[in-house]
């Protein structure tokens, strides 16, 4: 018993020590008898005569508990607590009173007295109890406000992640409705936060109506994890944004025994760059499909000449034998038909192959653009209806003239076929843009800088995605057998490829196609500007220049001229070899064009070192030619320069030549 | 005037030879650029070459080039019916190392008699 009770003592002392009791009370005798009492109890005490003693010990702390006398000789103990609480919120008091107060006791405890004690004889029994009950309450309030506290703490925590989480959350109940949502998913949806409020799963996710989604959250709900997923969310905006979702079950929450917590992250980005990444794949693709059909087509298109040579000879000069009233004329005139119609099918083939590279010049598109749809105009139906916007302005491409014819004319009569049946309009564009690095990144095909666009559209049946995949591809065709070989597109994408450009293909079943075909600019008419020109080296020296195209002939002389150069031209080889013959010392230097009718720069150059060692000659190459350095050595021929000529290239190669 | 035909497929061959000798010419012919060049040591009254640009052992383009550095005076007419395997155009480089003319095939006695006229004349 002892024993029990010794431990139960010092275990109360612990707690008690944990309190300070402030006596107040002014009968010397009373409050040392309660501050004996106490100190024995293990307490901490402090005693104080007056209510202004009273303020100078009690500090405020949560763990001071004031026993109060009511009647003091400076103050009632009623204007003792009112003094303190102006200073403090939580005070902790017991109130005592003599006998016959206890009207004042219970005054004392609606203000918030822990308890009361009526100074009876003996009532310093009761005292212990009393104080020792008050200790526990508080203890037991101190411990209540400390949880919430925490609870409070975290709880805050979790809201600041939950909101500044960079994925958008959202809460929902086992009926599919919102019950809480992140800043992010209120930024995600595009709907205001008291919009969301209990509405259904199914407004921002329609595919939550697939029997899928629906099979996971059941099976989420007999506790299985569900693998993160992709879906579609649908914007208030009616935008639509691909994310990637995570469901957990959270149980207990929001007041109900499940909920669904989703975690959703836009992955347009990603989505994006993988898509953009897949198209540059399939288009690389698709240009080296065709590459080596037209290499596969080219090596055909040879032996297929080879073989009709004879054919369409022999079946030519018997014809030529035979007297014409001879019946076998009819037979080898179907004969040299059918070569004839077999020649031009391969040279498309060798077209659409880039085999045939013929002569480029600077040339006006708009010019060819007009001049073709004037021929393919009478053959369209008046059931459509023709737009052009052709920009005169653009500046000039490196093109031949007869292919370019041929781009527009394919391209054009596709347009109107396909727009047959039921008429339609027929768009044709001609503008200068240009493109920039990202276009550029995603069409590799296409280089940076400026180009001439054109751009032919119908508004005709339009093509689905597997035509299209295929659609420069050669003999492919949508059109009646009678109606084309098929080799239309491809012979256009083989010649816009030939040129440097590129052409692009929009479509759509039911609605159109535009087709874009781009082509580089060429820079020989750059203007130049004065400062650029000073910075280029010019001289006094003769120059005789010889091409026989006077466009190039009178370019070249305006830009030699205007660097210092004496300068003569020349239009045909011949002649400049016998100027040379007559006058071997007049000229420093001779500028030849490459290809010319009656005698080749090369072999210019070398008849003009038999007459005189070591003339300094230039040569100038067109577009894609190119000369080996063993045959340049063994015509003579100094340095090479190329077409379209640049005045501060063609500047710098003369002097390399006249001043080595 | 006498004429070399070089070209490898015996049809070809054949068809030019036939037309060029209805026409009263002279023709030699050779299978190959290297047998070619043979011949061409051995007959010297040649006034000019017709010469295939894709053929096995010795092909066109370098017999336009030795025709040119050692008969710098025949004439030379390169023939072709495009590339097998790359994308090029022989004919135009065969213009630029000095093939006078060039003819693509297929072609008809008149077309052949309009160019070779030409060189000869």
């Amino acid at each position: 018993m002892v024993k029990k009770q010794k431990k139960s003592v010092s275990s109360g002392n612990q707690d008690q020590a944990s309190y300070k009791i402030i006596i107040i009370d002014d009968d010397e005798s009373v409050n040392r008898l309660i501050q004996r009492t106490l100190d024995r109890e293990g307490f901490r005490t402090e005693s104080a005569r007056t209510g202004k003693e009273a303020f100078s010990k009690f500090t405020g702390r949560d763990d001071e508990i004031l026993l109060l006398d009511y009647q003091l000789p400076d103050m009632t103990g009623k204007e003792v607590l009112r003094s303190l609480s102006k200073k403090y919120q939580r005070i902790h008091f017991v109130i005592m009173t003599g006998h016959g107060d206890e009207k004042i006791a219970v005054d004392m405890m609606k203000l918030g007295a822990r308890d009361y004690i009526i100074k009876r004889p003996n009532f310093i029994y009761l005292l212990t109890p009393k104080i020792k009950r008050v200790c526990a309450e508080i203890d037991k309030e101190r411990h209540f406000m400390q949880t919430e506290e925490s609870l409070k703490e975290s709880e805050e925590k979790y809201k600041a992640s939950f909101n500044k989480s960079r994925d958008a959350i959202l809460v929902f109940s086992r009926e599919r409705r919102i019950v809480d949502v992140n800043q992010r998913f209120v930024e995600l949806s595009g709907c205001l936060e008291t919009e969301l409020e209990s509405m259904h799963l199914q407004v921002f996710f329609p595919e939550t109506a697939d029997p899928k989604t629906e099979e996971r959250l059941r099976s989420m709900l007999h506790g299985k994890e569900i693998p993160i997923f992709e879906a579609k969310l649908l914007t208030k905006n009616k935008m639509i944004i691909p994310v990637e979702i995570g469901v957990t079950m959270l149980t207990n929450c929001y007041d109900q025994e499940f909920v669904f917590q989703a975690n959703i992250r836009d992955i347009s980005r990603r989505k994006q760059a993988e898509a953009d990444k897949t198209k540059l794949e399939e288009q690389l693709r698709r240009s080296q499909k065709l590459e080596t059909i037209g290499t596969l087509a080219g090596g055909i298109a040879h032996d297929f000449n080879n073989i009709l040579t004879p054919i369409m000879g022999y079946a030519d000069m018997a014809l030529a034998d035979l007297p014409s009233t001879s019946p076998l004329r009819n037979d080898l005139e179907a004969i040299l038909n059918g070569a004839y119609r077999a020649k031009d099918l391969v040279e498309q083939i060798l077209l659409f192959s880039r085999q045939i590279e013929k002569e480029r010049k600077p040339l006006g598109l708009h010019l060819i653009v007009k001049e073709g749809l004037k021929l393919i105009r009478p053959s369209i139906p008046t059931t459509i209806d023709i737009r052009q916007r052709i920009d005169d302005s653009c500046d000039k491409i490196m093109a031949d003239p007869s292919q370019m014819h041929e781009v527009v004319v394919n391209l054009c009569t596709n347009a109107w076929q396909a727009m047959e049946e039921k008429g339609g309009t027929l768009t044709i564009e001609l503008r200068q843009v240009e493109v920039d690095a990202a276009t550029a990144k995603s069409n590799p095909n296409l280089k940076e800088g400026q180009h001439v666009r054109l751009t032919v559209s119908d508004t005709g049946t339009g093509m689905d995605d597997a035509i299209l995949e295929r659609i420069f591809e050669p003999f492919l065709t949508t059109k009646a057998v009678d109606k084309g070989t098929g080799m239309g597109l491809s012979v256009v994408h083989g010649i816009v490829r030939g040129h440097h450009g590129d052409i692009l293909v929009y479509s759509e079943p039911g609605k159109g196609t535009t087709f874009h075909v781009y082509l580089p600019v060429t820079s020989s008419e750059k203007k130049i500007s004065k400062k650029e020109l000073a910075a280029i080296q010019g001289g006094e020296e003769s120059i005789l220049v010889v091409d026989d195209e006077e466009v190039v002939l009178n370019v070249v002389q305006k830009m030699l001229k205007r660097l210092g150069y004496k300068v003569d031209i020349c239009n045909r080889s011949i002649d400049a070899l016998k100027t040379i013959r007559r006058h071997p010392e007049k000229y420093h230097l001779v500028i030849s064009d490459l290809t010319m009718p009656d005698m080749t720069g090369l072999i210019l150059s070398e008849r003009l070192q038999q007459i005189r060692p070591e003339f300094p000659t230039i040569i100038m190459t067109g577009f894609g030619e190119s000369l080996q350095e063993d045959i340049l050595h063994h015509y003579g021929v100094h340095e090479v320069t190329g077409k379209p000529i640049i005045i501060r290239e063609l500047a710098g190669v003369i002097r390399k030549v006249l001043d080595t | 005037m006498h004429i070399l035909v070089i070209e490898d497929d015996a049809e070809v061959r054949d068809m030019v030879c036939k037309m060029l000798k209805d026409e009263e010419y002279e023709v030699v012919s050779a299978i190959n650029g290297r047998e070619g060049m043979e011949l061409l040591r051995n007959e010297s009254n040649i006034d000019l070459v017709i010469t295939d640009i894709l053929m096995p052992e010795k092909e066109g383009i370098e017999t336009i080039r030795e025709l040119k550095r050692d008969y710098p005076s025949i004439k030379i007419l390169a023939i072709s019916g495009g590339s097998r395997f790359l994308l090029h155009d022989f004919l135009r480089s065969a213009k630029l190392l000095g093939a006078d003319l060039t003819l693509s095939k297929p072609f008809v006695k008149k077309d052949l008699l309009k160019v070779v006229k030409l060189l000869l004349e």
